[in-house]
Formats: structure tokens, sequence, C-alpha cells
């Protein structure tokens, strides 16, 4: 990165941008630049100072969510069993030609 | 003239993994079984990423198995029959987000940001919200917020922030640029932040 374009980074930092680094570095490290841009950045925004704890809890939310077990309703359960029962069916014909 | 030999015989209790001495390498054996052992979490599994569409979910419940009975020939005895279900449905969930991506669903986005980039309506979260995000109440809730966001978007969320998905993992599965998948990941959490500030969060 050049070095106007860091210095315009680390001074012009918009909240679209702010969120979309604190998105990205739940996957990768920010490079110094784009970390000290959104403290800057979050410095004069109280709005991305809340945001970015809160989608951290996003996250956490849909990772809870993710593993929330229930059990299948039996009609369901009935109905996939008999859509098995004919693909098991069509499967058995194959292997008898 | 001698009988022709008798047909190798098939394990009908599909005990034995390849069922002893059968000569076909597909499934069939176990469909029931699959269905009985992991029913419950393939169908939990799809209903939480299909933002609650029980509908959808059986369905691709149900491809999954049916597609499980085709492709165990190629199945690794090695690795969990559960992860091995899990991947297929997996790329089901994506088809189907696929097939919601060309019907043009959701196209309309709603406004994260105002004209200069800034954005709206953040405000304090209730801490005893944030200590139920285990409950059923909670669940049905979130599920109504994934079920708004853009499928493109949906879907990125769903697989990196649900499945865990590396970045590379989830590019290749989405058949996507890692700036593409950022940019979807972004739209996503940003959206999910307020709507579930709205409905759920919110200090009331």
């Amino acid at each position: 990165m050049s070095l106007w374009r860091a210095v315009k980074m680390l001074l012009t930092l918009r909240c679209e941008e702010s969120t979309r680094l604190l998105s990205d570095s739940r996957s990768r490290d920010l490079t110094p630049v784009e970390r000290w841009s959104v403290r800057l950045h979050q410095i004069g925004c109280s709005y991305c100072r809340k945001a970015a704890e809160q989608m951290r809890m996003v996250d956490q939310a849909a990772r809870a969510r993710a593993v929330r077990l229930r059990q299948m309703p039996d009609e369901v359960r009935g109905r996939i069993a008999a859509k098995l029962g004919d693909a098991v069916r069509e499967a058995d014909e194959r292997a008898d030609r | 003239m001698p009988d022709p030999p008798d047909p190798p015989e098939v394990d009908p209790q599909g005990l034995d993994p390849r069922g002893a001495g059968s000569s076909d390498a597909d499934g069939r054996h176990f469909a029931s079984e699959w269905l009985a052992e992991h029913g419950d979490l393939l169908f939990s599994y799809a209903v939480s990423r299909l933002g609650g569409d029980a509908e959808a979910a059986e369905d691709v419940v149900q491809e999954t198995l049916v597609a499980a009975i085709r492709a165990y020939g190629g199945f690794n005895q090695q690795s969990k029959v559960e992860t091995w279900l899990v991947s297929i449905l997996r790329r089901k969930i994506v088809d189907r987000y696929r097939a919601a991506r060309r019907r043009g669903d959701g196209e309309a986005e709603t406004a994260l940001f105002d004209e200069h980039g800034s954005l709206l309506d953040v405000v304090d979260w209730s801490e005893a919200a944030g200590g139920r995000i285990e409950s059923a109440e909670f669940a049905a809730v979130f599920d109504a917020c994934l079920a708004e966001l853009p499928p493109a978007h949906a879907e990125a969320f769903a697989v990196v922030v649900m499945d865990g998905l590396t970045t590379e993992e989830a590019c290749s599965l989405l058949g996507v640029t890692p700036t593409n998948l950022s940019v979807r990941l972004h739209r996503a959490r940003v959206a999910l932040r307020k709507l579930l500030q709205t409905r759920w969060f919110e200090e009331k």
C-alpha cells in the first residue's frame, strides 16, 4: 500500500469500511495500517465502538443457535422414511438388472 | 446343468459396513439407520442454516440421505458417518440458496449505512437479553432474522460463522473469491446486528 493511501485510510475511514475490517478480522489478521485505522475511527465514533462488540455478540449468538438440537417431528421422519424406501427399492432394481 | 451359484448374501441388518460380500458399493442398507441415528442432528442443522424453514429443511435432509445411498461407495471409512452426512447436507443447503438467488429472492437489501457510509441506529444492548441466547425463544428470533438476509449473504454467514468453514473452504463451496466472501460476511453481520438489536437485544 502506498504511503498516501495508508495515510488516507488512517484519517478518513468511515463506519462502512471500519465494520468491514472488523468483520474481516474474524478470519484474517489485519495489517497494522488497517488496525490503526479502525482504532482511530473508533476514538471518534461511539457507534462503531458499540457495533464492534455487538458484531462479536452476533457471531457468538449464531454459534449458540447453530448447535441447538431439536427432535425431528414424527410426521417429517415418516415422510422421509417413505421417500428413502422408494430410493432403496430403485437401487435394488438397478442392482438386480 | 448345475444351478448357478447363489448370489452372495447381503447382510440384512446392514451391520457390516460393506455388506459382507455384496458387490454393490451403495449404502441402501444403511439408509434407515442413518435416518434413525442422525435424523435429529441433520434436521436441526438444516433448520438453523435455512432461517427456520422446516419444509426446506425436510427437503434437504431427504435429498441428503438419498444422495448418501448413491455416494456411499466413495465414503472414507476412516471418517465419521455423521461428518460425512453433514458435508453432503451442507452442499444441499448451498444448492437451495443458489436456487433462491437465481429466482432473485430477497434482492432488496435494507439500508445499513447512511449516504456518508455511517452506521445507523446503534444503541446499548441489554445484558439480560445477551444472557438468553441459548434459549429456544432466541433461536426462533435468530432464524427469522437470518431469513430476512439476501440469500447470498445468509449462506456465507451460515457456512463460515455457523459451520466454521475456513475462508478457502467457504470460497470453494460457494464458488466465490475471498473478496466477495468478505463483502457478503460484512453485509450479513451488519444486517444481523441491526435486526437482532430491534428484535432481541434492545433495552426495553
